[in-house]
C-alpha cells in the first residue's frame, strides 16, 4: 500500500505543478517515479529536457529519496552513473521536505555548480579554471543528449 | 646392513680389532670405521653402556690425528673424518665416554685439526665431535686450549658451524675463573661482534659467554676494566637499542641487563661508558615498551633493571671497606659527567616514580625507594628543583608516609630529608602542600605510641621472611651489614622523622597556606545550600554568572595537592549534594516521598552535569568532568592502600607465575568448619557435623543449609507461643520473615557482607594488611557459633518503584539508583574513607557515560522554553571521557595480583573484589576484568559440571557433523545438544575432508553470517527496500544491525513466521555466548544498543539515532516539538509567536502526512486502525513514545528475550555485565583485521595528483595504521559517512575509497582535509609533514563528525 504521503506530494505536483519540472509514478508502483528537468535558461543546459528517476524508500519522508539522472549532464556535482551530490539528499534530509522542493534545488544546482565539493573532480577543476571551456562542453553535451 | 642385535658384542669385538690402523692398516680401518658410524647411528643408547669403551676411544683418537699406523704424521682426511664422526656419535649417545676420549688426548688433536683447517669438512665434524666433549669436559678442553683454536678461523666457518662454535664457547666458558683471564680478553672480542649477528642462536651463545665473563671478573676491577675497553658495554648498549631485532627476545634484555650489572659493579670504565651512551633512556625505554604496562610487571626484569642502576650509583653510605675505592671512583665519575649524569636521573626518575606510585607490590617499591634515594643524595639541588617541578614527588611521599611497612618509611624520610637538605626553600613550600609536614608528625605520634609498637612488633614477627628487601638490591653482597641496616629501621624511621622535624620544620609551623580555603568554602557553601533548597540550586546553575563563578572554583581543584583536596570534605558535600542529602542515610520507604525524592535527585543531577559536561573551551582544555575523575582517582589511590586486601597463598612462588586462562580443571578448595549452638541459645537444635564450606558461599547460603537441621526446636517453640493466639498457618510465615542467625567467631559476630571464608580469615591472621593462607588453615576445623536473631525488618525495597512521570533513560541506571538511594549497591565498608571516592566515581562516570542522553534532554528542554530557536540547534556534539580514565591503576593492580594467586584459581575471591566488580567494573581495565570474567566463569561452569559428571575433568572436544546446505538447522541442533558442555566443538561438514579446528572456527563464522541473510526477517533493513537487488543477498547495516521490529499483533509477514525469527534470534544467543566461551569470533557487526540489551540496560528513544540517524534524528526533534507546546500550556508566556513557533521547519504537523504506522513498516500498525489516523501536533506526543516502543520496546522485546535466553543457555548473560558495549564487541568481532597495512594498500585508490608513491600516499597509510579503534571509526564515520565498513573490509566499500590530492591556492599546511561522502573521496592537502596531516586529519575528523561544512 502506497504511503499517504507519497500521494499527497503527487496531489500538489498535480495541481500546483513547479516550473521547469514535472514528475509522477512510472507505472503502478507509487514508490518508482520519474521526473523531467528543463535546463534553466540563464545555464549551459538550457533547452535540454533532463530525465531524472526518483525511488522512495519504505520509510520516506524519514529517509530521503533516491534521485539520479538517467541523462547524461556534464556538471562538477553530477557524475556518469547520474548520482547527484546534494546535501538534501543526504544528511541535511528532512520531512519537512518535499519531492517538488528536491527538484527544484536540483534545478539551482544546475544553474550554480558547486565546482569547491565535486563530485567530478576534472570538471570542477575546469569549472574554476576555464569557465568558457567548461559551459561550452556543458552546452555541447546538453545539445547531443538532452536535446531531440 | 644388519643392526647388531643380540650378536652386538661380537660384532664389536670384529669391528675394533679392524680399527686399530697398526693391525690392519688405514684402509681396513676407514671401511671399518664407516661401519661403525652407520651402526652407531642406528643402535639404541644402552648398547654403549655394555662397551669397553677406552680401547675404542684409543682407537678412534689415533685414526682422527693419523696417528699409529704406518704414515707417520700423514692424517688420511676421510678417515680423520670418519674417526671424528664416530667421536661425536659416541659422546652423542654415551656422554660418559667423553672422559675416555679426553684421557686419550682427543681435544688437542681435534683442536689441530680445527686450527689448521686444511679440510674444512674435518675441521667441521672435529667442531662438533668438541661440542660434544666440552658439554661433557669443559674444564679439559680449556686448558687444551680449545678456545684460541675454535676462533682461529671462525670467520671462515659457514653458519650453522658459527653455532656450534658459539656453543662450544658458551661450554667451556661455564667453568671459567679468574686465572683464564688471557683466554677471556682474547676471545671477547670476537663475543662482541656475535652480538650484532643476525642469527638469535648465536647471539644467545655469545651472550651466555658474556653473562659468565662478567659473572667471574666482576671481582677484579682491573681484569673487568680491561674486558670493557674491548667494548662489551658498547656492543650491549647497540643490541639493547636495536629494539626491533629479532634477536632482542625478552629473555636476552634480561641478561644483557644483568652482564651490564656484573660489568659496572667492577668496572669504573663500564660505568663511564655507560653513563656515556645514555642508558637510562635505554632502559626506561625498555621497561615501557616491552608492554610492561604497570599492571603486568615483569618482576625479573625490574629486578635486574634495578640491579644495574644500584650499581651505576653507589649507595649513600658505603659500608664495605674493600669496595670503597670503587665506589668513590664512580662517586667522582658521576660528579664529573654531570650532564650525563642529569641526562640519567631526568629518564630514571620520571619512570621510577611512576613505578612507586602504581605498583602494590612492595619489594619493587623498596627498590625503586632506594634507587631514588642514591640517585637524590648525588644530584645538585638545581637537578633536584627542577625533577621536583615536573614530577610529583611530594605527592607520591604524601602518600606513601601512611606506608604501614618501616623499610619504605625509612626511606620515604630519607628520601624528603635529602630533598630538604638540598633544596630547602622550594621543597618545604611542596611539602607543606601535600601535608607532608603533618604526616612527620603522624609517624612520630604512631612510633612514640607503645601500644601501636607492638602491634607492630607482633607483624614484624610475622613478616620477617618478606618484610626484608634489604638483600635484593644490595649494592654490595655482604649481607651482615645490609641485615644490620634493616634492624636498624624500626627505631631509624623515628629517629629520622624527629631530625627532620627539628631540623627542617621547626619554622614553618602555623603557616599553612591559605590560598585554597576560600575557594573550598565557596564550593562548600554552594553545595551546602544547595542541599537545604533546591530553587537556589536551579538559580544557581541556569545564572550564567553563579555558573561561572562555580566552574572558576571547580577549575581551581586542578590546582589543589592531594591533600587539599581530600580533608577539604569537598567530596563528602558533593556525595550528599548528588543524592539529595541521602548519601549513606538509608533508603525511603514513603512512596510518596520517593518520588518527591527522585524528582530532586534528578533536578540535581541536571544541574550538576550542565557544569560538569560543560564543553572544554579555550581558558580550560578539559572540563570539570575529567579534573574530578583524575583528582578523585588520586585520592583513591592515596587513601586506600590498605583498604582492600588481597588473600594471598603463603607460598611465595606463586605469585611469580602467570595464571593461565582458561582453566578448565582445578580442584575446589573448601574449609572445614563445625557450626555450635551458641549457649544462650535455647530454641535452636544443635548441629554436630563437620561442613566443608565453599569458599565464595555468602552467610545466606549458609545460613539456608543450616536451617532446615537447627530449626525444629524453634518452630516447635514457636508454634507453642503461636498456637493460642493465631491459627496455624501464621507460625510457618512468620519464621520465614523473621528468623536469622547470627554467626560469631571467637566470640566476633561475622559481617555479613564477606564469605565466611574471607572473615575467618581475617580473625585468625588478625592483619589489616594482605592476609595470606596456608594449607594448615584449610586441614584446621573452624568453630563458629550461631545464634538466631530477629531479622531487621528489611523489606527488599531494592527496587524503585517509578510509577509516574516519563522515565528517563539514566533512571533505570545503576549509578542513577545509587544516587537515589545513597549508597553504592553493593556490601562495601561504608565507614572507610574511599567510600565516599568510589560513590561520586561510580555517578561521575555513570554521568560520563549518559552524557549524550543527558545533553540532549538538556537541549530539548532550552528548545521548548525558547531558547533555542532552530531544530538543527538542539544536535549536541558529544564529548566522551575516556573509558579508561576511570581506570584505577591502583585497584586494578591489586586485583592482578589476586588474580595470579593460585588461591583465585580455586575459587577464593576477597568480597570486595567481587563487590567492586559487580558495582564498578569500570575501575578495572578490560585486560583485567576480561581474565577476572575467564577465571570467575571457569569456576562456576566447572562447579556445574561437577555437579553432573564428576569424573571428566580432561578438556575433550566433541566432534559434529555438520551440513553446509543447512548451516542453520545443522547449527541449532549442535547448539541444542552442546550448550552446556565445557567441550571445544569441533566441526567436520558433510562430504568435506577438513576437521578439527578450521572448520569450527569457520562454522562459527559462516552461521553468525547466515543468520544475516536477507528475508529471515531478523534484522532493521531487511526486504525494506523493494525493488533494490541486496547484491550479495546480506543485510546491509552500515550502522550495525538491530533486530527488525514485529507486531504484537501479527505472528507472520511477508512469508516469515515470527516463531522462526524467535528461534533463530535464540540460536544467535547461543552462537554468541559459545563463541566466547571457546574464544571465537563472529562475523556478526552488531549495532551499539543491542550490545546495550546484552548488558541488560534500557534502550531507548537517544539510541535510535546509532542504528537508524535519520530516525533518531526526527524522533528527537520531535520530541523537542512536544516539549515546547507543553511548557507553552503550563506556562503563560506573553505572545511572542516568532520565538514559539509550534510548526516543524516551517511546516505543520499534519502536512508532514504522517501515518500511525511505524516508518518504513508500513503493514505495522502503532495502534488499531493506525494506517488510517494521521499525525497531528495533538497527538504527536502519542506518535513518538509509540514509534520509539516499537522500534526499542514492545517491537523487539521478544527478539531480544530469546537471543538473552539463548545465551542463559550457555552461561548466565549477567556475568556480562562487567563489559561495556565497545568491549563486548571487541570480544566477539575481534581487532578488525581490515585495517592491516596490506589490506589498506590494496583496497585505497590514490588517484588526481597523488600515486601510491607519493609521499602524502605513504605518510597517510602510516596514520591509518596507528589509528586507535575510535579514530577508525571516527575516520570512517568522516570519510565514508558509517562508522564501520561493510563485511569484508575496504575491498568492500563500493565505490573504493578515494584519495586525491586538494588543490590549496596558499600554504597546504593551512588547509583541513576534506571529503565527499557520497564517493568515498578524500580529499588531502599536501602536507609537508607526516604530523602536520596527522594532526589537520584527526582535528577535520572530529570536528567535523555531523556537519558537512568542511568540504
Amino acid at each position: 500500500m502506497a504511503s499517504r504521503r507519497i500521494i499527497k506530494e503527487l496531489k500538489e505536483l498535480q495541481r500546483d505543478p513547479p516550473t521547469s519540472c514535472s514528475a509522477g509514478p512510472i507505472a503502478d508502483d507509487m514508490f518508482h517515479w520519474q521526473a523531467t528537468i528543463m535546463g534553466p535558461h540563464d545555464s549551459p543546459y538550457s533547452g535540454g529536457v533532463f530525465l531524472v528517476t526518483i525511488h522512495f524508500p519504505p520509510d520516506y519522508p524519514f529517509k530521503p529519496p533516491k534521485v539520479a539522472f538517467r541523462t547524461k549532464v556534464f556538471h562538477p556535482n553530477i557524475n556518469s552513473n547520474g548520482n547527484i551530490c546534494l546535501d538534501i539528499l543526504k544528511d541535511q534530509w528532512s520531512p519537512a521536505l518535499t519531492i517538488s522542493k528536491v527538484l527544484l534545488s536540483i534545478c539551482s544546482l544546475l544553474t550554480d555548480p558547486n565546482p569547491d565539493d565535486p563530485l567530478v573532480p576534472e570538471i570542477a577543476h575546469m569549472c574554476k579554471t576555464d569557465r568558457f571551456r567548461y559551459e561550452s562542453t556543458a552546452r555541447s553535451w546538453t545539445q547531443k543528449y538532452a536535446m531531440g | 646392513m644388519d643392526a647388531p642385535g643380540g650378536d652386538g658384542a661380537d660384532f664389536y669385538a670384529d669391528i675394533l680389532r679392524n680399527l686399530d690402523p697398526g693391525a690392519a692398516g688405514f684402509a681396513s680401518a676407514g671401511a671399518a670405521l664407516s661401519a661403525l658410524c652407520d651402526a652407531f647411528a642406528i643402535v639404541p643408547d644402552e648398547f654403549f653402556d655394555s662397551l669397553a669403551i677406552d680401547d675404542l676411544a684409543r682407537h678412534l683418537v689415533d685414526l682422527a690425528s693419523g696417528r699409529g699406523g704406518g704414515g707417520e704424521g700423514a692424517v688420511d682426511p676421510s678417515v680423520a673424518v670418519l674417526a671424528a664422526r664416530a667421536i661425536t656419535l659416541v659422546c652423542d649417545a654415551s656422554p660418559d665416554s667423553a672422559g675416555a676420549f679426553v684421557r686419550r688426548g682427543v681435544v688437542p688433536a681435534l683442536c689441530a685439526h680445527v686450527a689448521s683447517i686444511k679440510y674444512m669438512d674435518l675441521a667441521e665434524q672435529c667442531l662438533r665431535a668438541l661440542e660434544k666433549i666440552s658439554l661433557e669436559r669443559p674444564e679439559k678442553c680449556l686448558s687444551a686450549g680449545i678456545v684460541p683454536a675454535v676462533l682461529k678461523h671462525f670467520d671462515f666457518f659457514s653458519l650453522s658451524t658459527q653455532r656450534v662454535v658459539v656453543s662450544i664457547m658458551s661450554n667451556v666458558f661455564s667453568v671459567i675463573n679468574l686465572e683464564h683471564s688471557s683466554l677471556v680478553i682474547e676471545a671477547v672480542p670476537v663475543l662482541c661482534n656475535l652480538l650484532q649477528s643476525e642469527e638469535k642462536q648465536i647471539v644467545d651463545g655469545a651472550l651466555d659467554c658474556l653473562l659468565v665473563i662478567g659473572q667471574v671478573f666482576h671481582t677484579s676491577p682491573k681484569l673487568c676494566d680491561e674486558i670493557c675497553m674491548l667494548g662489551v658495554v658498547a656492543h650491549s648498549v647497540q643490541l639493547m637499542n636495536s629494539n626491533n631485532s629479532r634477536s632482542l627476545d625478552r629473555d636476552n634484555l634480561l641478561y644483557l641487563i644483568q652482564l651490564l650489572g656484573f660489568l659496572a659493579s667492577g668496572s669504573i670504565i663500564a660505568v663511564r661508558i655507560l653513563f656515556e651512551l645514555n642508558i637510562g633512556s635505554v632502559l626506561s625505554g625498555a621497561l615501557t615498551s616491552r608492554n610492561l604496562s604497570f599492571h603486568n610487571l615483569e618482576l625479573d626484569l625490574i629486578y635486574d633493571v634495578l640491579n644495574l642502576v644500584n650499581q651505576l650509583i653507589p649507595m649513600v653510605e658505603t659500608c664495605n671497606q674493600e669496595k670503597t675505592q670503587l665506589l668513590q671512583q664512580k662517586k667522582k665519575t658521576i660528579l664529573e659527567n654531570h650532564i650525563h649524569f642529569h641526562q640519567f636521573v631526568t629518564n630514571i626518575v620520571f619512570l621510577s616514580i611512576q613505578f612507586v606510585g602504581s605498583n602494590a607490590k612492595l619489594a619493587v617499591s623498596y627498590g625503586f625507594l632506594c634507587m631514588l634515594c642514591n640517585i637524590f643524595s648525588l644530584s645538585t639541588p638545581e637537578l633536584l628543583v627542577e625533577l621536583s617541578k615536573t614530577t610529583n614527588i611530594s605527592s607520591l611521599l604524601a602518600s606513601l608516609s601512611a606506608h604501614k611497612d618501616h623499610q619504605i618509611l625509612f626511606h620515604t624520610l630519607k628520601i624528603a630529608e635529602i630533598l630538604l637538605e638540598k633544596a630547602p626553600d622550594f621543597h618545604l613550600i611542596s611539602f607543606c602542600k601535600e601535608g607532608l609536614v603533618n604526616f612527620i608528625d603522624a609517624i612520630i605520634l604512631r612510633e612514640r605510641n607503645p601500644q601501636q609498637s607492638k602491634l607492630r612488633k607482633d607483624k614484624d614477627k610475622s613478616n620477617v621472611a618478606n618484610s626484608c628487601y634489604c638483600y635484593s638490591f644490595g649494592s654490595d653482597s655482604s649481607p651482615s651489614s645490609d641485615k644490620e641496616a634493616c634492624r636498624v629501621g624500626k627505631e631509624a624511621v623515628l629517629a629520622l622523622a624527629e631530625s627532620i622535624r627539628n631540623t627542617f620544620f621547626s619554622t614553618t609551623s602555623g603557616s599553612k597556606n591559605g590560598g585554597f580555603v576560600r575557594i573550598l568554602q565557596n564550593l562548600k557553601d554552594f553545595f551546602s545550600i544547595s542541599n537545604n533548597n533546591y530553587n537556589a540550586t536551579k538559580s544557581l546553575t541556569k545564572d550564567g554568572q553563579t555558573r561561572e563563578k562555580i566552574c572558576d572554583a571547580l577549575h581551581q581543584v586542578k590546582a589543589m595537592s592531594n591533600l587539599e583536596f581530600v580533608d577539604s570534605g569537598i567530596i563528602r558535600s558533593l556525595a550528599c549534594y548528588l543524592s539529595n542529602g541521602r548519601f549513606l542515610k538509608g533508603e525511603i520507604k514513603d512512596t510518596d516521598k520517593l518520588l518527591k525524592h527522585l524528582h530532586e535527585v534528578e533536578m540535581r543531577l541536571d544541574a550538576f552535569a550542565c557544569i560538569a559536561l560543560l564543553i572544554p573551551d579555550q581558558r580550560s582544555e578539559e572540563n570539570i568532568l575529567s579534573i574530578l575523575v583524575r583528582k578523585l582517582q588520586d585520592a583513591l589511590h592515596a587513601s586506600c592502600c590498605d583498604n582492600f586486601s588481597l588473600i594471598l597463598s603463603d607460598n611465595y612462588q606463586s605469585e611469580l607465575k602467570h595464571v593461565t586462562i582458561p582453566l578448565r580443571n582445578s580442584e575446589f578448595m573448601k574449609i572445614k568448619v563445625q557450626f555450635r549452638r551458641a549457649v544462650r541459645e535455647k530454641n535452636l537444635a544443635n548441629f554436630d557435623d563437620v561442613l566443608a564450606i565453599d569458599l565464595n558461599s555468602p552467610l545466606e547460603a549458609i545460613e539456608a543449609l543450616l536451617w532446615p537441621h537447627i530449626s525444629s526446636n524453634f518452630l516447635k517453640g514457636l508454634k507453642k507461643s503461636t498456637r493460642s493466639k493465631t491459627n496455624a498457618t501464621a507460625p510457618r510465615e512468620l519464621t520465614k520473615e523473621t528468623s536469622e542467625l547470627r554467626f560469631y567467631y571467637k566470640h566476633k559476630r561475622l559481617n555479613r557482607s564477606l564469605t565466611l571464608f574471607e572473615s575467618i580469615l581475617r580473625e585468625k591472621t588478625d592483619a589489616e594488611g594482605d592476609l595470606f593462607v596456608n594449607s594448615s588453615f584449610f586441614d584446621e576445623i573452624h568453630v563458629v557459633t550461631y545464634l538466631s536473631a530477629r531479622k531487621a525488618s528489611s523489606t527488599s525495597s531494592q527496587k524503585l518503584h517509578y510509577t509516574s512521570g516519563s522515565i528517563l533513560p539514566w533512571q533505570k541506571h545503576s549509578f542513577f539508583s545509587s544516587m537515589v538511594i545513597g549508597r553504592i549497591p553493593c556490601e562495601l565498608e561504608q565507614l572507610s574513607p574511599s567510600y565516599d571516592i568510589l560513590f561520586i566515581l561510580k555517578i561521575l562516570e555513570g554521568l560520563n557515560r549518559f552524557s549524550f542522553q543527558i545533553s540532549t534532554q538538556e537541549r530539548i528542554d532550552e528548545f521548548a522554553e525558547g531558547k533555542i530557536k532552530s531544530f538543527d540547534d538542539i544536535k549536541t556534539s558529544n564529548f566522551l571521557m575516556p573509558q579508561s580514565e576511570f581506570v584505577s591503576i591502583m585497584l586494578a593492580n591489586k586485583l592482578e595480583q589476586q588474580m595470579k594467586d593460585s588461591l583465585f584459581e580455586k575459587g577464593v575471591t576477597p568480597s570486595w573484589c567481587i563487590h567492586l566488580m559487580a558495582a564498578s567494573p569500570f575501575l578495572f581495565s578490560f585486560d583485567t576484568r576480561w581474565k577476572y570474567f575467564c577465571i570467575t566463569l571457569c569456576n562456576a561452569l566447572q562447579n556445574r559440571l561437577f555437579l553432573s559428571e564428576p569424573n571428566s575433568k580432561e578438556p575433550a572436544s566433541k566432534k559434529y557433523k555438520v551440513d553446509r546446505e543447512q548451516i542453520l538447522q545443522s547449527a541449532s541442533l549442535v547448539m541444542a545438544s552442546h550448550a552446556r558442555s565445557m567441550d571445544l566443538i569441533e566441526i567436520e561438514y558433510h562430504g568435506e575432508a577438513g576437521t578439527g579446528r578450521g572448520p569450527a572456527v569457520e562454522f562459527y563464522t559462516t552461521s553468525s553470517r547466515e543468520l544475516q541473510k536477507v528475508g529471515l526477517g531478523l534484522w532493521r533493513g531487511d526486504c525494506s527496500e523493494k525493488g533494490v537487488v541486496h547484491a550479495d543477498g546480506y543485510v546491509f547495516a552500515p550502522f550495525g544491525l538491530f533486530p527488525h521490529p514485529w507486531s504484537v499483533a501479527g505472528s507472520s509477514s511477508g512469508g516469515i513466521d515470527f516463531s522462526d525469527v524467535l528461534k533463530h534470534f535464540f540460536l544467535l544467543g547461543q552462537l554468541v555466548a559459545r563463541a566466547i566461551l571457546d574464544g571465537r569470533i563472529l562475523d556478526l557487526p552488531l549495532s551499539k544498543p543491542f550490545y546495550k540489551a546484552m548488558l541488560d540496560q534500557e534502550i531507548d528513544m537517544y539510541d535510535i539515532e546509532s542504528f537508524d540517524p535519520e530516525l533518531g534524528k526526527i524522533m528527537i526533534e520531535f520530541q523537542a516539538l512536544v516539549k515546547r507546546k507543553k511548557y507553552l500550556e503550563t506556562n503563560s508566556v506573553e505572545n511572542s509567536p516568532h520565538v514559539f513557533d509550534l510548526s516543524y521547519r516551517n511546516l505543520a504537523i499534519e502536512d508532514l502526512c504522517l501515518q500511525f504506522t511505524l516508518p518504513g513498516y508500513c503493514d505495522y500498525d502503532l495502534k488499531p486502525g493506525g494506517s488510517s489516523k494521521m499525525v497531528n501536533l495533538d497527538n504527536l506526543e502519542e506518535y513518538v513514545s509509540l514509534v520509539v516502543d516499537a522500534t526499542t520496546g514492545s517491537g523487539v522485546s521478544r527478539q531480544l528475550e530469546a537471543f538473552k535466553s539463548g545465551i542463559n543457555k550457555v552461561f548466565p548473560i549477567k556475568t556480562l555485565k562487567i563489559f561495556t558495549e565497545e568491549e563486548l564487541e571487541r570480544i566477539l568481532c575481534g581487532e578488525q583485521d581490515a585495517w592491516a597495512s596490506c589490506n589498506l594498500v590494496e583496497h585505497i585508490q590514490f588517484d588526481h595528483g597523488y600515486t601510491a608513491v607519493s609521499p602524502a600516499a605513504i605518510n597517510l597509510l602510516e596514520i591509518m595504521r596507528e589509528f586507535s579503534r575510535d579514530e577508525q571509526r571516527a575516520f570512517l564515520q568522516f570519510v565514508t559517512g558509517a562508522p564501520r565498513v561493510p563485511l569484508g573490509g575496504f575491498s568492500s566499500l563500493n565505490p573504493k575509497l578515494t584519495v586525491v590530492q586538494k588543490q590549496c591556492d596558499g600554504d597546504a599546511n593551512l588547509e583541513l582535509p576534506s571529503v565527499n561522502i557520497c564517493h568515498h573521496f578524500l580529499k588531502l592537502p599536501p602536507y609537508t609533514t607526516k604530523e602536520k596531516m596527522r594532526e589537520k586529519l584527526l582535528y577535520a575528523m572530529t570536528e567535523g563528525v555531523g556537519a558537512l561544512l568542511l568540504s
